[in-house]
Parts: structure tokens; C-alpha cells; sequence
């Protein structure tokens, strides 16, 4: 049933490539073609402020892309025209009949994770390229250790990050039945995580930093940044509770929106 | 044989609204079975109660025999329920394949054959966004017929449909249930429609059932005789309480085993009498007395 449903919306999207795009692919090539541009405007304004560049640490900085709340917005989009959109065109109806309420809500929700772990490695490729292209340029600095470890690191903060926003915006839209609802709510919570960021600072190591998604993502961040050999980064000690505290919210609020959907009468979509 | 659909004391309320009473009804298979009603009589609750999208207040309903609704039902059901439910950036073609994929269903060649069967191959890979309302209803009518469902479910199919694409429609159900066995439950608000292509009907009204037969007793169940006599104000005082002034003469409420009775009766009286016709009764005057509209 859950792949069936899987099949079913993967295809659907894949058909609506103006959403698609916009939500999973807009970042990913404004990453490019912005670092592109950057790369020429500095050159020809400012010269090589760097004697090398590191593609490695360029594609770090790429799989972050999507973390700050303002570009979690596209991921919030994505999210909304899966979860809210059968309400929007009143297709519940169409497709509810076909299959089971809990593996289309699983089947999207899985749809909505491989778009975004997409977008985010395109991001990181995006900006490696970038890197590459500096480090022709200039010349390449020598490897960082572990690499490897410190990108798959950057990916999962960024990932779960995403996920908490993506398993948010999927309760609010159940709750809802709004598209609207469904991506301005998850904003104003993010604006309101970001003034929380004003009052409160990852370097004091409160553990209960790792509770709120954007403290733990950076945390994560900076310990993928400890593994590639930083020596400054900070709360790396709250990378591992942040990243549990981010995979029990994704699974509350989706569990959550799940048994909510279970129960909800579609007398109108 | 098992029923396609009967339920017992089904009913749905929101709040202190009662959408849907107690419903007890019995839709057997192999025929085309209308449910008329005005608009909040309860179709639409009846409907979706059915196909898992609303839970029951109370009661309980079997669907093809089976009691607990699962998408292993669902799936030998086809529906279309209200306006056409259509995904506007999917082609014609593509809402079918989606259809099938979210369903399981694989066969070669049905998407084909469906657009074919309900007149939209040549607009195949149009996008749903730019159809007409006819288009949109023969899309959602293929969808609902995709995957050979044992029960189809249409509410108000011939909606947005032209002349000719309502003899389409009336020749595709008739087809269905002839050809293809397919049982099928129809909503409309077009009673001719109905009458024309149903075997049975239930008629609701405020949620509640007020009517159900064959549509052939429930015409014939409540004849009316014209009769045109003088004088007239004898003839009413003789008739009774069932007959009412109409034109020269008067209608009078009877069965046709009452009839030589009561044209005895008139002449007996001494009223003379010109003319003594049957009314033929249609399923609009059914559903009107039925429903107390006026």
C-alpha cells in the first residue's frame, strides 16, 4: 500500500514541475548560478582574497543552504503542496478510496524526505561546483581529514532540520485543511524560533538548546565542522541530543497529523 | 446473492445537525439504483460514510458483503462523488495513470481504452485545468471506472454534460450493468434522468428515507384519474376528500381497482360523465409529494 501510494505521488509530482521546481530545485540552481556570480564579481572587483579554495568545505557550506529560516521557506512550500494541496483541490475524494489514509500520509511524507535530502546534496553540489571552479582558478588547499564524515554530518543536521519543518507543516496542514495555513503557521514559527536565536546563544552550551531545530541544526553543523578539523567550532556537545530532539519532533508531529488524518471526517475537503 | 450495499440505523450528525437519521436500506446488485433527494437530504453524507471519507454517528453498513472498510473494498468500487475531483496540472492521461498507480492496478492498454470509453482520446494530453465541465465530468467518470469496479457510485454524473453527452451517459450506464454486470448507485437531482435509467430508487429527504421501490410501483402506486363531469360541484361532493377541481372537471386520487366504483357512483348520482382518464404519474410527482416541496 505505502509504495503503491508512494508511486502514485512521486509521479504526481513529478508532473507539477512549476511546484517542484520552486520547492525543491529553485535553491539548488540560485546556489550555482549566485555563486557563480560571486566568484566573477569578486575576482574582477575585489582579486583573490584566498591563495587556494577547498571545494570540500565550499560543499559543506552547500548542504547548509537550506537551514536559515528564510530559505526553509521553499522547503515549507514543498511540504504545503503535498499535505495541503488534495484539500486545495478537493482530491481527497479521488484518491482516499484508492488506497489507505495511513500509507498516503507516510508515502508522502517519505516523498517529501527524498525531495529534500535532492535538494539539499544539490545545494552541496551546487556550491562544491562553485569550489571547483575557485580552486581552478586559484589552486586547490590541501584535503581535510575525515571529509566524509564531517559532510554526511552536515547533511543529517540540515536534513532533520528540514524534516522537523516538513512533519510541522504537514500536522498544521491536517489541522487546517488550508494550504495558506499550512505554510504561513510553520513561518511564524520559525520567525519565532529566530528571535528566540536574538536572546539566546549556542556558545553559553545550555542543553536545552537542543530542543529548538535551529539551535540543534547548527549544532550539528558545527560538529560536522569539528570533524573537517575546525578548531573553533561550539556546542558540538549538543549535536547528538539536538539530532534525537529533531527525529522525536519529526515523528511527534507526524504520528501526530497522522492519527489526527485517521480520525477526520472529509465531509469537504 | 449479497447485497452491494445495505446498512442498518446509518446515521451521521455534526454537532446538533442531523445530516443522515437511520438509514436502513438494501441496494441489491445488478441494476441501477437512484437515491434522490433534495439538497441536504443526506446523498452526499450517504455517500462518503460509504467510501470510508466520513465516519458513521451510528449504525452500521456491509459494502459488497464486507463490513469493515478497507481499501481492498474500496478498490472494486468506483465513485464519483459531487464535482469532479481533478489534479489541474495532471493531462487527462496522466490523472488516469496516477489513478492506477495509487490503486495498484496494472493492465495494458485500460487507460486507453477508458479515455476511449468515455470520449476523451483525442484530449488525452490536455492539461484537467483546461477542460470544460463536461470534459471534467467524463474524466473523473473514467477515473471512477478504471479499474472494473463490481460497484460504481455517480453523483449527479450528467452534470455540465450537453444533449448528447447525457444519451452517452444514460447509454454507458445501461451498458454497464447490462454488459459488464456492474452495479451501480446513481444521485441525481434530474429525476427524468432517473426515471429513465433506474431500476429502483430511495428517496431521502432531511435525512431521512420517505420512499423506496421498484420506479415502476412507485409511479403506478399513487394514480390519478381525470374525470370531466357536470355539474362539477356535485361530482367533487360525491367523490370525496380525494378529488380536487381541474379545469371542467376533476382529478380524483384512486387506485384502478376503484375506478369502476366510483364512475358508477358519479352516474348513479346523476352527473353526467364525458371523459374518465388515467394520469400517467411521473417520478417528479413522486418525489415532490414525497418531499412535501411544493
Amino acid at each position: 500500500m505505502i509504495g503503491q501510494a508512494f508511486g502514485a505521488e512521486l509521479f504526481k509530482l513529478s508532473r507539477n514541475q512549476w511546484s517542484l521546481f520552486w520547492a525543491f530545485g529553485f535553491l539548488p540552481a540560485f546556489v550555482l548560478v549566485a555563486g557563480i556570480a560571486e566568484e566573477t564579481l569578486a575576482r574582477t572587483y575585489v582579486g583573490d582574497a584566498l591563495p587556494y579554495a577547498n571545494p570540500v568545505r565550499y560543499a559543506y557550506d552547500g548542504l547548509g543552504t537550506m537551514q536559515p529560516s528564510i530559505f526553509q521557506l521553499f522547503a515549507i512550500l514543498g511540504a504545503g503542496i503535498l499535505f495541503a494541496g488534495e484539500y486545495r483541490w478537493e482530491t481527497w475524494r479521488a484518491i482516499l478510496p484508492r488506497n489507505e489514509r495511513t500509507a498516503i500520509m507516510i508515502a508522502k511524507l517519505l516523498l517529501f524526505a527524498l525531495a529534500a535530502a535532492a535538494s539539499i546534496l544539490a545545494c552541496g553540489l551546487a556550491r562544491w561546483f562553485v569550489g571547483l571552479l575557485d580552486a581552478a582558478l586559484t589552486g586547490r588547499a590541501d584535503a581535510q581529514a575525515n571529509s566524509l564524515i564531517g559532510l554526511l554530518t552536515g547533511f543529517a543536521g540540515a536534513f532533520l532540520q528540514i524534516m522537523v519543518t516538513g512533519a510541522l507543516t504537514m500536522l498544521t496542514a491536517v489541522v487546517s485543511r488550508s494550504l495558506m495555513a499550512a505554510i504561513v503557521a510553520p513561518v511564524m514559527i520559525l520567525v519565532a524560533l529566530d528571535l528566540s536565536g536574538l536572546r539566546f546563544r549556542l556558545e553559553t552550551g545550555d542543553p536545552w538548546l537542543a530542543a529548538l531545530p535551529n539551535f540543534a541544526g547548527r549544532a550539528i553543523r558545527e560538529a560536522g565542522l569539528a570533524f573537517m578539523g575546525e578548531p573553533d567550532a561550539i556546542g558540538v556537545h549538543l549535536a547528538g541530543p539536538g539530532a534525537m530532539a529533531m527525529a522525536a519532533l519529526t515523528v511527534l508531529f507526524a504520528v501526530t497529523a497522522i492519527v489526527l488524518f485517521r480520525a477526520q471526517d472529509l465531509s469537504r475537503e | 446473492m449479497t447485497a452491494a450495499l445495505e446498512t442498518s440505523g446509518l446515521g451521521k450528525s455534526y454537532g446538533a445537525v442531523t445530516a443522515l437519521g437511520s438509514l436502513d436500506l438494501l441496494i441489491p446488485k445488478g441494476m441501477v439504483y437512484g437515491v434522490l433527494g433534495p439538497n441536504g437530504a443526506g446523498k452526499s453524507t450517504l455517500v462518503r460514510m460509504v467510501l470510508g471519507l466520513v465516519a458513521p454517528s451510528r449504525g452500521s453498513f456491509q459494502l459488497l458483503g464486507q463490513s469493515a472498510i478497507h481499501a481492498s473494498v474500496l478498490r472494486r468500487v468506483g465513485a464519483m462523488i459531487e464535482a469532479p475531483s481533478l489534479y489541474p496540472f495532471l493531462t487527462a492521461r496522466e490523472m488516469l495513470q496516477m489513478a492506477a498507480r495509487m490503486s495498484g492496478f496494472r493492465e495494458a492498454g485500460r487507460v486507453d481504452a477508458v479515455l476511449e470509453r468515455v470520449g476523451l482520446a483525442d484530449a488525452s494530453s490536455r492539461k484537467a485545468r483546461t477542460f470544460s465541465m463536461g470534459m471534467r465530468q467524463r474524466l473523473a467518470l473514467g477515473a471512477a471506472l478504471l479499474a472494473r469496479p463490481e460497484l460504481l457510485i455517480l453523483d449527479e454524473p450528467t452534470n455540465g454534460l450537453d444533449p448528447a453527452g447525457i444519451q452517452d451517459m444514460r447509454t454507458l450506464v445501461r451498458d454497464l450493468v447490462e454488459k459488464d454486470g456492474v452495479t451501480i448507485i446513481l444521485s441525481s437531482h434530474l429525476l427524468d434522468e432517473v426515471e429513465k435509467v433506474c431500476d429502483r430508487v430511495a428517496i431521502l429527504n432531511k435525512g431521512a428515507l420517505i420512499a423506496e421501490g421498484r420506479v415502476a410501483d412507485l409511479v403506478s402506486g399513487r394514480s390519478a384519474m381525470f374525470i370531466s363531469a357536470s355539474p362539477i360541484e356535485k361530482a367533487l361532493a360525491s367523490a370525496g376528500a380525494r378529488a380536487r377541481p381541474q379545469g371542467d372537471g376533476l382529478i380524483v386520487d384512486i387506485s384502478r381497482e376503484e375506478a369502476p366504483a366510483l364512475i358508477r357512483a358519479l352516474t348513479g348520482a346523476g352527473i353526467d360523465v364525458f371523459e374518465a382518464r388515467w394520469l400517467t404519474q411521473t417520478l417528479e410527482d413522486v418525489f415532490l409529494s414525497s418531499t412535501g416541496a411544493p
